[in-house]
């Protein structure tokens, strides 16, 4: 019994050494039929053929101080390094590579302990999607990227990932990497001066202190700021404060009962003698507008013109309206606390002169407490509304 | 401060390998330092690789002015007016990249009321300036088009009278 499972151990042994036999065999075949045919005449021509209308082209990137053993470093550079953490970064032509401090620090020649890459050279595979796949050879001794490409070659090039690996080349020509912290990407910046270098974060950080009419001025000076100022991170971090001197009356009904209130110069809530009737006005413009169940409706006296528009918040009722003085168009905005059906209180948020009129679409991040309210108009952005905190006016940008 | 002589001494290497001996309770006010501390990397000179000898001068003076605490509450006003002065005329500085140089510093050392007292000066500086000037200053591209350019400044033209 056993020897019969013995035999047949050892036939199966047999079977597969054969096995193996015929498949190192057939590769030592194969391997000789492809030196064959990269030794015939045949693939030599054909090579010879290829390689006139297909070359690899390069593009000097070299080191402006020829340094090869020395990485010229910005300063913004040694201040990303010098941050706490992981410094987990992308880049940005590749965003599911996600690299750490041990890569920077190796990639600039840090750690003298070892080598670091500098006398390496890296390559890289491009895949266009899908379809085709060339290479990259980045000689980091001198900065030389060389592009291997078997398929068709353009002059100039259009293609997607050479304009992008072309934009972020000065990364290795050592040059500059502006490392933007806050979105943990690295931007491709033109050179400058090291030593005049702000990097972009402290640069938000002085714009935030800026007047009203500097920032505004300042929307000029780059796309980054621009956006920056823009945003409405921007506009909540800076804040709002009110202003106005102007006096209207504000009318509302509840029910069958109308209610007029005096509004002051201080914007302060005062009742009027409820017997005054409402044919006593005569009001230039009136409007309405519905709010958490009540009715309110706005009388326009002197040559003030209202118009009201209500947006609710969570707790209050901000009222926003477009008031015309002359040729000079205001926005404002109140804020009306409701409780149950009566106004308990009435605030002026902002009054803002503007050119065209524009109209206030949604409150955010209210916080009447406070900074007497950030906003931030959206989600259609006709406008940003700038309100400053300092010199207590306010202004608007039409986008 | 005869209580600080028996305090710890830390030292700091500038980026010129130039060494300065602080008291640790001053030099605390780094978040930088004090994180490097209390990892217990700091047996050694702690190696500050972007900050020049006489940047790292300067911020050591700011925050052994800041270190000063007042004795009593008389004491207190005193010091609090002395203090706002010392800043008002720490932030005047000769060269403006000397300016630019502590905001740095102040960034990397994370000091946070030397920061906010640098960028403000920043900010002071640079409020009346026109946008050619903030551009140079803090070496910015332009990168708008002549056209992109005019529309910006279309969008703000109130902002210019």
């Amino acid at each position: 019994m056993m020897e019969e499972v013995f035999v047949k151990r050892l036939k199966e042994e047999v079977m597969l050494r054969v096995e193996k036999e015929k498949m190192v065999n057939y590769e030592r075949e194969k391997n000789k039929r492809r030196h064959a045919l990269m030794n015939s005449d045949h693939w030599k021509a054909s090579t010879s053929r290829i390689s006139n209308y297909v070359k690899p082209w390069t593009e000097e990137h070299s080191r402006p101080n020829r340094a090869t053993d020395r990485v010229h470093l910005a300063n913004v550079f040694y201040i990303y390094l010098g941050q706490r953490g992981l410094l987990r970064c992308r880049f940005p032509w590749c965003k599911d590579v996600c690299v750490d401090r041990r890569f920077w620090e190796s990639l600039v020649y840090l750690d003298p302990a070892k080598k670091g890459w500098i006398m390496d050279e890296v390559f890289m595979p491009i895949n266009e999607t899908d379809s085709h796949w060339c290479l990259a050879q980045l000689d980091l001794q001198s900065g030389v990227v060389t592009f291997y490409d078997s398929g068709i070659t353009y002059d100039p090039e259009w293609r997607d990932w050479y304009i992008t690996l072309k934009g972020n080349a000065p990364l290795f020509k050592g040059d500059l990497v502006c490392v933007s912290m806050h979105t943990q990407y690295f931007i491709n910046t033109p050179s400058f001066e090291m030593s005049d270098f702000i990097p972009i974060e402290l640069q938000y950080d002085i714009i935030n202190r800026l007047p009203v009419k500097s920032i505004l001025a300042f929307r000029n000076i780059s796309k980054h700021w621009k956006s920056y100022i823009d945003s409405s991170e921007f506009i909540q971090q800076y804040g709002c404060r009110e202003t106005a001197n102007c006096s209207f009356t504000l009318t509302y009904e509840q029910g069958f009962q109308s209610f007029m209130r005096m509004v002051n110069e201080d914007f302060q809530f005062t009742p009027l003698n409820l017997n005054l009737q409402l044919s006593c006005l005569s009001p230039i413009g009136t409007s309405e507008a519905q709010a958490a169940g009540t009715r309110f409706r706005t009388i326009g006296c002197q040559e003030k013109q209202l118009e009201l528009e209500s947006v609710q918040t969570r707790s209050s009722v901000v009222l926003s309206g477009t008031f015309s003085v002359g040729d000079i168009v205001l926005l404002y905005g109140w804020d009306l606390a409701v409780d149950g059906a009566s106004v308990t209180s009435f605030s002026m948020l902002f009054s803002i002169p503007t050119t065209n009129s524009i109209k206030l679409i949604e409150f955010w991040g209210m916080c009447m407490e406070a900074d007497g309210g950030s906003f931030y108009i959206g989600p259609y952005k006709e406008s940003v509304i700038l309100l400053n905190y300092r010199d207590r006016s306010l202004y608007s940008l039409t986008l | 401060m005869s209580s600080s002589s028996s305090s710890k001494m830390i030292e700091l290497r500038s980026s010129d390998g130039e060494t300065f001996h602080v008291e640790e309770t001053v030099v605390l006010q780094s978040e930088t330092i004090k994180q490097m501390i209390d990892d217990d990397c700091a047996n050694a000179a702690i190696p500050l690789p972007n900050v020049t000898s006489m940047t790292l001068a300067k911020v050591i003076e700011y925050i052994k002015k800041h270190a000063e605490k007042p004795k009593d509450d008389d004491d207190k006003k005193v010091a609090e007016e002395d203090l706002k002065k010392f800043d008002a005329e720490f932030v005047k500085v000769d060269q403006e990249s000397m300016l630019f140089d502590l905001v740095r510093a102040a960034n990397y050392l994370n000091i946070k009321s030397l920061l906010d007292l640098t960028c403000q000066a920043v900010a002071d500086s640079i409020k009346d300036l026109s946008v050619e000037e903030v551009r140079k200053k803090f070496n910015i591209q332009n990168d708008f088009t002549p056209e992109e350019e005019a529309k910006v400044r279309k969008e703000n033209a109130w902002a210019f009278d």
